[in-house]
């Protein structure tokens, strides 16, 4: 009954094969990589990952499953995993029940024209997957670690996410690494289905010599929460290729990204969300702390169709820019064919205000601190939202670790 | 309160400063002595609040001349932490708000700040929890206030409010208020006034800027100092405020 499982990767992987061919490698002419060149990609040799892995797991106690893969293999011995209602599999090539769930989703939410993600479907031979039962709403957590490490290894982990109707989960993604020049590729499909709720976190913070792509796809049924905090940390590229599709009324979407780079980094969000159903609410925040010669970059698209009336779209890109080498470029887009629907975007670019500064400074407190603690202060917008303690406690003490000179 | 055996703990002579290359001050003498209250009062525009920038450190007015002598030393040679931390204290005409940052994390760290500087220990959380408490009931401030963001979405006079709690905590020597009264309802003014009266004793001093005499009922000066021109022009008793009040400053200029 696995070979069922193993002919639907097969049919994936070929299927990417055969896309492939007809795809350019992303490159600045195209408009959706006008602003990071990814060309240093393709530049390497990259050589499949072996599973090896030197890093420790970053601990989220909170989390009842932990699924630890090492260079996007899973690890069974490194993972803990509860048999029950909930279905949690690392691998999906040791579980039979998950045919039906392969076929009816893995690869329908994927773009076929985007190289990246075909990319991981060609090497698709596995990939974990998270089923939620209906109803099943105990606040789960789910932690996916993915550990990364090897001069010029590539890997691609993809992971498939159903909830059925009326369940809940919070699911947390740690992307990490050592300093070697890695390349990770990680795809994860969602599907929410009807009165679902997830929260899902995803924490890229891949060491400083790393490319990470990766490539997240969200379909919302009738009356879903969806709910995403990103925090970009790591890599000396990074993209993330976000994609929310909307399949019923009255969905409700949340998406804060938080981007803290610096050295000459580039982390770039291409965000889409499509608005094809009616009374839709969206809520994006996205906000970069650059210092040094770092680059961020924000594309977000909301498109509103003719069917989408009644949508509340909200969009705000905004920017920290703490260093005089460092660089922006944000783009936030509405695309509105709906002729009744709440939309608005925005974008801000600042600097620390220097009055703010002296003022504190005027209370005894150093400069660095001045500094650390009006960085956090912006970036506290996001921080406070993200649902998990320990998460959120380890990122604050994150930045407030990046001191800034 | 004038007090015997005073300690001198600011003294600036001859003090010329300018901002953008305009001169704004032109030769200001001012000494201050524990236990004392000094006004300084004169038109808009006439360098009152330049002074008390520079006093404090701000980095955009520039001191091209004279000293200023905080407790036996060089107050320039400090930068502003340094000078807040040796007990010199500047109430803003206009508090920041400081969204993100919460009210009493950033009293712990600036009392903290200071207290390491002073060589006290630092107090943690629950320490402070208390210090704090005892201190909000110098201006009656509801201990909500700690929760919020630094004066986001505070009234004007909740912010000025928040100024003296920062006074309170930090514990200084002298103490400049700028134009506190500023947006202050007459109960506010009441509330505020009351606290600074409370915090001054024989150990410390406060110089009070203002445009009115108003504040003046309530905080009781030993000198009053007119500034016109960046200059003190007049030095007096408490009674000066009176006349000011009903001359304006227009004669004095005149003369």
């Amino acid at each position: 009954m696995t070979s069922e499982v193993k002919q639907l990767l097969k049919a994936l992987q070929q299927r990417a094969e055969a896309t492939i061919p007809r795809l350019v490698f992303p490159n600045t002419k195209q408009e959706e990589w006008k602003y990071t060149d990814p060309s240093a990609l393709q530049s390497i040799r990259w050589q499949t990952a072996l599973p090896q892995f030197e890093s420790t797991v970053t601990p989220i106690p909170e989390a009842e499953f932990a699924l630890v893969f090492a260079n996007g293999t899973f690890i069974p011995d490194r993972s803990v995993v509860e048999p029950g209602e909930l279905l949690v599999l690392g691998s999906v090539l040791t579980d039979n029940s998950s045919a039906s769930l392969l076929s009816a989703h893995l690869g329908k939410y994927t773009d076929d024209w985007d190289m990246l993600s075909q990319i991981n479907s060609s090497s698709c031979e596995d990939l974990s997957l998270i089923y939620v039962p209906q109803n099943y709403a105990d606040g789960t957590i789910v932690a996916l670690h993915y550990l990364n490490q090897g001069q010029h290894s590539a890997s691609h982990p993809r992971c498939l996410v159903v909830l059925a109707p009326h369940s809940r989960l919070t699911i947390v993604e740690v992307h990490q690494g050592n300093e070697d020049v890695y390349w990770a590729n990680p795809l994860t499909e969602i599907y929410v289905g009807e009165q679902a709720v997830l929260n899902h976190i995803i924490w890229q913070h891949q060491g400083l010599s790393a490319f990470h792509t990766q490539t997240t796809r969200v379909v919302q049924a009738k009356n879903s929460f969806y709910q995403l905090q990103t925090i970009d940390v790591g890599a000396q590229l990074s993209r993330h290729n976000l994609h929310v599709q909307l399949q019923g009324d009255a969905t409700s979407t949340t998406l804060q990204g938080l981007v803290t780079i610096g050295a000459n980094q580039t982390s770039d969000t291409y965000s889409t969300i499509v608005h094809s159903h009616p009374s839709g609410r969206s809520n994006q925040l996205h906000k970069c702390i650059l210092r040094d010669h770092s680059h961020g970059v924000f594309s977000g698209q909301i498109c509103v169709t003719k069917q989408g009336q009644l949508t509340d779209a909200q969009q705000m890109s905004r920017n920290l820019l703490l260093s005089p080498h460092a660089r922006i470029d944000t783009k936030p887009q509405l695309q509105i064919v709906a002729d009744n629907v709440k939309c608005a975007h925005g974008a801000t670019v600042s600097q620390l205000d220097r009055e703010e500064q002296f003022y504190l400074q005027s209370r005894g407190i150093d400069p660095v601190t001045a500094t650390n603690l009006l960085t956090y202060a912006f970036a506290g917008e996001i921080l406070q939202n993200i649902p998990i303690a320990s998460v959120r406690e380890a990122i604050v003490k994150l930045i407030f670790a990046q001191t800034i000179v | 309160m004038i007090v015997e055996d005073a300690i001198t703990l600011l003294s600036v002579q001859d003090l010329t400063a300018s901002v953008d290359g305009t001169q704004i001050l032109k030769g200001v003498n001012l000494e201050v002595k524990s236990g004392e209250i000094h006004a300084i009062m004169g038109p808009n525009g006439s360098g009152k609040s330049t002074f008390s920038k520079i006093l404090a450190g701000h980095p955009d007015y520039t001191v091209t001349g004279g000293t200023i002598t905080f407790k036996g030393q060089n107050l320039l040679d400090w930068e502003p932490e340094i000078r807040a931390r040796e007990g010199l204290f500047l109430a803003f005409q206009y508090p920041l708000e400081i969204p993100g940052v919460t009210n009493s994390e950033f009293l712990r760290i600036s009392c903290n700040a200071v207290r390491k500087h002073r060589g006290l220990p630092e107090l943690d959380l629950l320490d402070f929890g208390d210090l704090i408490n005892e201190k909000l009931k110098v201006v009656d401030m509801n201990p909500s206030f700690l929760q919020r963001s630094v004066n986001e979405g505070f009234s004007g006079g909740e912010k000025k409010r928040n100024e003296i709690v920062q006074m309170a905590v930090m514990e200084p020597v002298l103490s400049i208020l700028d134009e506190t009264d500023s947006g202050l309802d007459i109960d506010a003014l009441k509330i505020v006034s009351q606290g600074v009266n409370q915090l001054s004793n024989a150990h410390n001093a406060t110089i009070v800027i203002t445009h009115y005499q108003r504040l003046l009922n309530y905080i009781v000066p030993d000198f009053i100092h007119v500034m016109e021109g960046g200059k003190i022009i007049l030095t007096g008793g408490k009674e000066l405020a009176l006349e000011l009040e009903s001359r304006g400053y227009d004669w004095l200029t005149e003369e």
